[in-house]
């Protein structure tokens, strides 16, 4: 139970209530992980993030930034907001929660299964963690689980023709997500260039196929039957009481293929 | 600490500790309307509040956030007493059923409403993204949004118009406002977590972590001696009372298999110990200081494995019969553990402990053999259902106090009539110093048919003398409330070419869990409810239900019906389909049909002989042709997805109308000081409107406005007594009894006023509004009351009167739907769902069709995605709502509709028939059907999840573990 709750108003002093209760302590921005009865910890001290003023957008030349505390709901609303990564958020489905849960936090929580991470990784988002000037991959925030308040999360320009899209499969409207994509490419008269496939859902946080990516770059997009097996060999999920290692394989193949459908702009059915 | 706040309006200085959920800190407050269905997961938004003007789930809140901010709630909405535009919206369009989460649903369309003027469908399912209704399906929103919105600009806007049935009558067959609607959307003390004393202890459950195990040793001494702990119960102290928990009428079909506590642990969930202290917090701590030595057993999972030869033996019990026992008993009983204590069967219903039989019965009608050999196709298929969850967004909760020398039940029940007597004889005291009081039921769909925690907050009330409150959490609520039985159903036909049935034969393997709470009757039920529907001379049916270690099993909404009707109806898929034959063709050729006998019920009672039953109203012939112009039957449908295929499906459905012969029901009316009537009716309304239902029968026939009746309902001490709301039992039952109370009091209205004109009672009549007519004058009732109630009247009239009967009167119903596979993802979208039904006379039209989108929402739940995932240890792997998948408003089908066939039954009051439990029959075997016909595979097995129909589809490997 929080004994105490702290109420920073500079992100120093929220670094420096860190440093002082070390684990005792977490960092409390939304409150839809922090506070739910699935938070595995305990602690008695609480820093909430709220007084930071880290709930803004901006936009300049280099892309958006996106303070830390902004909700999911801010970035569906906000037309500065990237589009696939507001049509990623939206698949967060329970609007109560997105009016609350944040950006930030929903990376902080590095869920292995997240519907927005693997369209911030295949958008190239770096993050801001205070008290360092280095900006740090998404990826390799979640994959190497890095320590570090995230501020903001930089979403950089795309470039010419650079397209971006997510798929998901879910088993009902408001489930988990078994496995979630994004991938992001240059189109190029019918070849793929410079691919990048983010994965969720196929082991202990997102991953990026980069061996998926090599083959595709600068060739035409195989078949999708062919895409799918491609990228159903490249994961090696376990199975667990949610699913088949096969199934969790196959599926990893066909939201990869359909976020490429999506990104070039071809419908996809009913999922 | 200290928080600043406004709330409603109001600045207020809340004292809460900094992590407390706001949820609870509100609770605390007496804003009693934020609701708990999740324990703080955010999965059912029961909570939800407007902070700063928007939805935000408050049990993910801790206090400290709410510092400075404003919070409204639905208490602001009326003004005075005067409901709000968009509370007047809910009622009029029939979408307030248990009322749990009515107040979540009104603060997120007053946030909608707020955002945009006139939403469309998308935007309210946004909106309601995040909150879990289990009673109404969610289709109705749409008109409760819409009208809304209108009255928001013009208070005086009237609802759509709906369906309206009977031109003869006033108000049956009329739209009416739900009588407890008004109190429902203004989030008034309701429920029984609204009654329970600020003092009130509470009660937290030790549950077993082992599927089958005995306690070797237990040690409560640290738990006992914590400050604040009152009571600490096991099976050392609790009463040496062998009893069955199935609130059903007595002597009941289900074996009294178990204590409140017992030696040996059948599930893993089952009671260890319980502590009841002066705080939940201490009575989580002192559970955490029982001290458990168990020995662990090998767990029995599924029918197969309780079957198997040398399976361990759960009740190995010395087994007892009331009557009828068998002339071996002694002989079966030989080296009964004692461990495992005893089973009584109050007459015999085929079981066999030691073989983990609970219990069996088999019988049918003409030759299968012959009807088999007769056959020019016969199949036979196998089908298996999972064990799903009913997930009332109120968990189970009772709240127990003393008053004088009797004991006070506030419960959350479906029958409390039932409650009261289970519950005195565990106490070993008379019924009559047991009062229990059925309050508003968040939800009850069966799960609360069962008497699942009330004797151990009744037994430790009795003991202490302190008031109790017990409530699940969500997690108890999966694993030891109450399931869907999962079963094994083997189905076989025979049929000639022109697909005339000669032979139906159904053989049901259900799982009762570890005790056998209705093991008999639902099992029954599958066959009962699914092979009427057929017309076959040659039937066989064959049911054995097993005990296992799986969480218990019983009642749930369908009763066994959807079930059998699954197996059946899809069998009969099959069938149409071997014989190239369209389906639909095929229910029509051999369809039941009005002024039939059905033979076979003769052998199909609830343990005891039954009677074969006339079909005495049936509108299955115009659902058909009204659901085959609907879905545009035959007509294909072309998918510009070369990875989706589409496809179409039916079924077609009955019910029963309670149980003839076993249910009784009572009712009685007063007359007051002015002509208005005061009603009070034994009937458990758990959301359904039966509280509105009898009110309006009893308009109807006094001649009076809805207004005039208020009504008492489901108080021990001060109504009538009635079995309860289950078996379909409401319309018939305690409609029939209140009906029957109305005219008694109009035999009794009518002799007054004749006595009063000094006339002859022939030719007089009551007529609208509350007078007497035809005679030299009209009389009015409050002449009437005056009258009567004088120091000369012959005093206050009162007429009391039953309902029992020997007649059934069955609802019937088809349902329709097409449905888009992608058969690259395994996912299966139902695009159109028409559900089309017989109730009779809809006695509540809005109401009705609210519970039929309910019934079908939920049961399309269990057909795709719904089911209890259990490991090889017999622990439920997804008891949260979240990873259970319950339908939520994105799960709707994209377009769904309830269609009332009108009918009149000659027994049902007003010629109504139940409607709700029937709409649990049609989904699974209508989208196996369209599935089939989409595809071409059979999905013999549900729910008819991605996995499994690209495993059918081949496009998957077998099975490499879970």
């Amino acid at each position: 139970m929080i004994e105490h709750f702290h109420r920073p108003v500079t992100v120093r002093a929220a670094l420096g209530l860190k440093r002082r209760f070390t684990t005792r302590a977490v960092f409390l921005a939304g409150g839809t992980f922090v506070n739910s009865n699935a938070f595995p910890l305990a602690p008695e001290h609480c820093i909430s993030l709220a007084g930071l003023k880290l709930d803004r957008i901006s936009r300049s030349r280099g892309g958006v930034a996106i303070g830390a505390l902004c909700t999911l709901q801010q970035l569906i609303d906000d037309r500065k907001v990237p589009a696939p990564l507001r049509v990623a958020a939206l698949q967060v489905v329970s609007r109560n929660v997105r009016n609350m849960a944040t950006l930030g936090g929903h990376v902080a929580s590095r869920l292995p299964n997240s519907d927005l991470v693997p369209t911030l990784v295949a958008l190239g988002a770096k993050l801001a963690l205070a008290g360092s000037a280095r900006k740090v991959p998404v990826l390799d925030y979640v994959a190497n689980a890095r320590a570090g308040l995230i501020t903001r999360i930089l979403v950089p320009a795309s470039g010419p023709g650079r397209v971006t899209a997510c798929a998901h499969h879910r088993a009902s409207a408001n489930a988990r997500s078994l496995v979630s994509a994004a991938v992001s490419l240059n189109p190029d008269r019918g070849r793929v260039r410079r691919p990048v496939i983010a994965l969720g859902g196929v082991g202990g946080h997102v991953v990026r196929l980069t061996a998926v990516e090599k083959r595709l770059d600068g060739k035409p997009l195989p078949a999708t039957d062919e895409l799918q097996a491609l990228v159903s060999r490249a994961v090696r999920p376990a199975s667990d009481h949610v699913a088949s290692a096969a199934f969790r394989r196959h599926q990893a193949g066909v939201v990869v293929a359909r976020a490429f459908d999506a990104a070039r702009g071809r419908k996809a059915g009913p999922s | 600490m200290r928080i600043p706040v406004t709330i409603n309006g109001t600045a207020r200085q809340l004292e809460a500790a900094p992590g407390e959920r706001v949820r609870d800190v509100l609770r605390r407050e007496h804003i009693l309307s934020v609701r708990n269905g999740c324990d703080g997961q955010g999965s059912c938004g029961a909570c939800t509040i407007l902070l700063d003007g928007r939805t935000v789930n408050s049990c993910l809140l801790v206090a400290a956030q709410i510092a400075g901010r404003t919070i409204h709630t639905v208490e602001h909405m009326a003004k005075n007493r005067e409901l709000s535009a968009i509370q007047t919206a809910f009622i009029d369009s029939g979408v307030v059923q248990c009322g749990y989460c009515t107040p979540a649903m009104l603060l997120a369309t007053e946030a909608l409403l707020a955002r945009h003027e006139h939403p469309s469908r998308a935007q309210v399912q946004d909106a309601f993204s995040g909150i879990l209704c289990r009673c109404t399906g969610y289709e109705q929103m749409f008109a409760a949004v819409e009208l809304a919105a209108r009255r928001l600009k013009d208070p005086g806007q009237a609802a759509v118009k709906g369906q309206e049935f009977r031109d003869d009558l006033r108000i049956v067959g009329k739209p009416g406002r739900k009588v407890d609607g008004a109190r429902l959307v203004q989030g008034e003390k309701s429920y029984v977590e609204d009654m329970a004393a600020e003092d009130a202890c509470h009660l937290k459950l030790l549950g077993s972590p082992h599927a089958h195990a005995y306690i070797k040793r237990i040690d409560t001494r640290r738990a006992a001696a914590m400050p604040g702990v009152v009571l600490v119960l096991t099976h050392e102290n609790c009463p040496d009372v062998w009893y069955n928990q199935a609130g059903q009428g007595f002597p009941e079909p289900s074996p009294y298999d178990r204590r409140m506590f017992g030696r040996k642990l059948l599930h893993v969930g089952d009671r260890v110990a319980a502590v009841v202290a002066e705080s939940a917090e201490i009575a989580r701590a002192a559970l955490a200081k029982i001290q458990v030595e168990y020995e662990v057993l090998e767990p029995v999972l599924s029918v197969d494995a309780a079957a198997a030869p040398g399976a361990p033996v759960l009740h190995d019990s010395v087994v007892e019969y009331v009557t009828g026992a068998p002339p071996d008993l002694a002989e079966r009983n030989r080296g009964a553990d004692p461990r495992d204590g005893r089973v009584l069967y109050q007459f015999p219903i085929h079981g066999d402990p030691r073989r983990n039989l609970a219990a069996s019965v088999s019988g049918g009608i003409g030759d299968v053999a012959r009807g088999l050999a007769e056959a020019e196709v016969v199949i036979e298929r196998e089908y298996e259902t999972s064990q799903v969850q009913s997930t009332p967004v109120e968990p189970h909760v009772v709240y127990t106090r003393i008053e004088g020398e009797r004991l006070i039940i506030h419960a959350a029940t479906q029958v409390p009539w039932h409650v009261r007597r289970i519950v005195s004889r565990i106490l070993g005291i008379s019924e009559n110093r047991v009062r229990v009081i059925k309050e508003r039921v968040g939800g009850g769909f069966g799960a609360k048919q069962d008497v699942v925690l009330e004797e151990v907050a009744a037994w430790a009330t009795w003991v202490t003398g302190r008031p109790v409150l017990y409530r699940f959490t969500r997690e108890e609520e999966f694993v030891a409330s109450r399931t869907r039985h999962p079963m094994k159903i083997k189905v076989t036909l025979g049929a000639k070419r022109d697909g005339a049935l000669t032979a139906m034969k159904m053989e049901v393997r259900a799982n009762t869990g570890p005790y056998g709470a209705h093991c008999l009757t639902v099992p029954m039920n599958s066959c009962s409810k699914s092979l009427p529907l057929l017309l076959c001379e040659n039937v066989h049916f064959d049911v054995r239900t097993y005990y296992t270690n799986i969480p218990p099993a019983g009642a749930y909404q369908g009763y066994g019906a959807p079930q059998g009707s699954y197996a059946v109806q899809l069998a009969c898929a099959e069938m149409a389909d071997a014989l190239g034959m369209d389906l639909l063709a095929f229910l029509e050729k051999n369809r039941v049909r009005e002024g039939l006998v059905l033979e076979i019920l003769r052998c199909l009672g609830e343990g005891r002989d039954s009677t074969p039953q006339a079909v005495s109203s049936c509108g299955l012939g115009p659902a058909l042709e009204q659901g085959r112009a609907l879905i545009e039957w035959g007509a294909a449908v072309a998918s510009d997805d070369p990875d989706v295929r589409v496809g179409k499906g039916v079924a077609i459905i009955q019910q029963g109308s309670g149980l003839p012969g076993i249910d009784s029901a009572n009712a009685s009316v007063a007359l007051l000081g002015d002509g208005t009537f005061m009603l009070l009716s034994g009937g458990t309304d758990m959301g359904t409107g039966l509280d509105t239902l009898v009110v309006k029968l009893v308009a109807e026939c006094l001649c009076t406005g809805l207004g005039d009746v208020s009504l008492i309902v489901a108080d021990t001490d001060v109504t009538p007594y009635d079995d309860g709301a289950y078996a379909s039992s409401g319309t018939y039952f305690s409609g029939n009894a209140a009906l029957n109370a109305a005219r008694e009091m109009r035999r009794k209205l009518l002799e007054v006023a004749a006595e009063i004109l000094g006339e002859p009672v022939a030719g007089l009549e009551l007529a609208h509004p509350s007078v007497v007519r035809g005679g030299s004058r009209p009389v009015t009732y409050a002449e009437i009351s005056r009258y009567t109630v004088s120091g000369t009247g012959s005093g206050q009239l009162v007429s009391a009167a039953s309902f029992t009967t020997d007649k059934a009167a069955f609802p019937y119903g088809a349902h329709f739907c097409q449905v888009a596979v992608n058969t690259r993802t395994g996912g299966v979208k139902v695009q159109k769902y028409f559900a089309l039904q017989d109730c009779g006379t809809p006695i509540n039209p809005e109401l009705a069709l609210g519970q039929m989108y309910g019934g079908v929402l939920k049961t399309i739940g269990h057909s795709l995605f719904e089911e209890m995932v259990l490991d090889e240890r017999g622990r439920c792997r997804n008891a949260n709502l979240l990873d259970y998948q319950v339908p939520m408003i994105h799960d709707l089908p994209d377009e769904f509709r309830a269609v009332l066939v009108e009918t009149t039954d000659p027994f049902g009051p007003y010629g109504g028939k139940s409607v709700s439990e029937i709409a649990c029959n049609g989904a699974a075997p209508a989208i196996a059907a369209a599935i089939h016909d989409a595809t071409g595979v059979w999905m013999r097995s549900w729910p008819f999840s991605p996995e499994k129909i690209l495993r059918e589809l081949g496009r998957i490997g077998g099975a490499d573990g879970r």
